[in-house]
């Protein structure tokens, strides 16, 4: 048998029949665990859910800091200006923090409940490369998470710090300041990812990521250094954008190191489920 | 592509598979000819699945190779599953999809084109495993029949060249077991069909070849009517006789081709169990040397066959 069996058998005489899907190589698939990972993400009530869910925590903060508080104790909350910068400071501040731990919880049995559940096992005996999956699954969730975590909450809190401040934040600087939280995040996706690839229960999936954040944060306080090579002042490096300051070394050096280690964790989840056996 | 140059879908050459130094795969030969319904069968935990496992790529041998359509499973992997249907000992699927999409999910891997081509063949697969009715259904409710079913819609929907399926029948009920032979029998003018069981009668009922593992060796591979006939075992002819065999019993015994006669009386008759090393020999001679004497009678002659039971007890318990 010379031919592909994939070739539909009418292909031949049907008009606009089914074609091979192309692409044997190490993205084979991809198109299409894509397109369900992010119809996971907003083809369900998911997206709803976690819009309302990040607009709810940043807001539970965010309106006290710019509407309540000017009101119940305007001597403590200054002018405009300081409304401003206030606000901007609570909002990557807890976008930073809360938007890590959400995606630590978010994204903790992505791989493993794939693993346990034998779905990655079925998947991967159709035409579909080990990288696509793993690809696939840190895309989805890179753009799920931009959009629901970052983007959404983002614009409502831009908004919001207008109508306090009477002042729009420069949106140029503001974007590139929600780039930085988007790299602190991919980070921890990339973490979760790769210890999903390399573990086979949940538990040690969270240890691993809280205890990055959480031993980071801590330390962090004795260990100044430590922020060079772990993302835990990503919020001061997005105020400071914002500010229009130009960042410090060791602040480039925390950017840097971010993209290093989500790179790096991102190649170590191809390499070890690469190995997987199911 | 198809490097195959010869008639077999699989060959598989010296295939071992070690868990932390334990062989659960050892030194395994295949050959799977193209078209055939080709019955893996073995006691559990014989390295049935481990095999199917080697084959889809879902696992590394430790030694040997296998190729499936003459292309290396380990080099050559993603071409292969392009061709080639799968169903797991217990298929598992996203719970929260319904079979459609199910369907819809795993076809999109093999096509692109018109949706509403991609749906006919989604409802083509539906209607080929009876599931039309249950198609918009979250798989969560499904019964373990209606999973097998769905299981092998999925590994038709690229119309393969070849078929794994890993114990279809195992956890069905008489009526599902049924229901997937005759899909097995339906699909047989398709394609190639590997499947692993430990069910001999749904072996002997559709297979063409077998293979018998056992504690990760393969002790037998041969067409089903081969094994049936006791290849391996020693050639067996039963005649039933009337009259005084006490001469006749000499001739045939004194035959350098005869290794054993056995005698049993019944009703009147005597009923012989000859074993004969030289199957050709024992049908020219074996009949004459009895009918030298006038006075006998052949009721019955025919050589004994096996049901595929006692052929799987012979040769699981004598690699024992």
């Amino acid at each position: 048998m010379t031919t592909n069996s994939v070739v539909d058998k009418n292909a031949a005489t049907v008009p606009q029949a089914l074609l091979p899907a192309s692409g044997s190589g190490e993205l084979s698939g991809f198109r299409n665990i894509f397109a369900k990972e992010l119809a996971d993400w907003f083809g369900t009530r998911r997206w709803w859910i976690q819009t309302l869910i990040w607009l709810i925590i940043f807001n539970v903060v965010l309106v006290q800091v710019l509407f309540a508080a000017p009101v119940l104790d305007p001597q403590a909350s200054g002018g405009p200006d300081e409304l401003y910068m206030s606000g901007l400071g609570v909002f990557f501040n807890m976008l930073a923090l809360l938007g890590s731990i959400g995606v630590i919880i978010l994204t903790q049995d992505e791989i493993i409940q794939e693993k346990q559940s034998g779905t990655a096992a079925w998947i991967l005996t159709k035409p579909v490369s080990r990288a696509s999956f793993i690809l696939s699954k840190l895309l989805s969730n890179v753009v799920g998470v931009l959009i629901l975590v970052i983007a959404v909450p983002a614009l409502v809190a831009y908004l919001e710090i207008m109508v306090a401040s009477g002042r729009g934040a420069p949106v140029l600087q503001y974007v590139l300041a929600l780039a930085v939280i988007l790299l602190t995040l991919t980070f921890y996706i990339t973490l979760s990812l790769m210890l999903g690839t390399f573990f086979e229960q949940r538990g040690p999936v969270l240890a691993g990521t809280f205890g990055v954040l959480v031993g980071g944060l801590v330390l962090s306080q004795f260990l100044p250094k430590l922020t060079y090579i772990l993302p835990m002042s990503m919020d001061k490096i997005a105020m400071s954008i914002m500010q229009g300051q130009p960042l410090s070394l060791p602040m480039m050096y925390e950017l840097i190191t971010a993209g290093l280690f989500s790179v790096l964790f991102t190649v170590a989840a191809l390499w070890r489920f690469g190995d997987e056996e199911f | 592509m198809d490097n195959t140059n010869n008639t077999n879908v699989i060959e598989a050459n010296g295939l071992s598979k070690s868990y932390k130094g334990v062989k659960v795969l050892d030194g395994v030969n295949l050959q799977v000819p193209r078209h055939s319904i080709y019955g893996f069968l073995g006691p559990n935990g014989a390295g049935k699945s481990t095999t199917i496992k080697l084959l889809v790529g879902l696992i590394q041998p430790t030694a040997g190779k296998v190729a499936v359509f003459g292309n290396d499973v380990q080099t050559h992997s993603n071409e292969i599953r392009k061709r080639i249907g799968y169903l797991a000992q217990e298929p598992r699927f996203y719970e929260y999809m319904t079979a459609r999409q199910i369907l819809r999910y795993t076809a999109k891997f093999f096509y692109v084109g018109p949706k509403e081509r991609i749906e006919e063949r989604v409802e083509e697969m539906l209607e080929m495993v009876g599931l039309t009715d249950r198609a918009d259904r979250p798989v969560k409710g499904f019964s373990g029949g209606e999973r097998q079913r769905l299981g092998i819609a999925q590994a038709q929907i690229n119309y393969p060249d070849l078929i794994i399926l890993d114990e279809p029948a195992a956890a069905l009920d008489p009526m599902g077991r049924r229901d997937v032979l005759m899909v097995m029998e339906k699909l047989r003018q398709q394609t190639t069909i590997f499947y692993s069981t430990h069910i001999l009668e749904d072996v002997q009922r559709v297979s063409d070849k077998v293979a018998i593992l056992d504690k990760g060796r393969l002790v037998a591979q041969a067409p089903i009517q081969d094994l049936l006939a006791g290849e391996g075992a020693t050639p067996v002819f039963l005649l039933t006789l009337r009259g005084d065999l006490e001469q006749a019993h000499m001739r045939v015994k004194s035959q350098p081709w005869v290794q054993q006669v056995k005698a049993l009386r019944l009703n009147g008759h005597v009923n012989w169990e000859v074993s004969v090393t030289d199957v050709d020999a024992a049908e020219d001679q074996l009949q004459r040397l009895i009918l030298e004497d006038c006075n006998l009678r052949i009721v019955s002659f025919r050589r004994k066959t096996y049901n595929l039971e006692e052929v799987f007890l012979n040769l699981v318990d004598g690699s024992n």
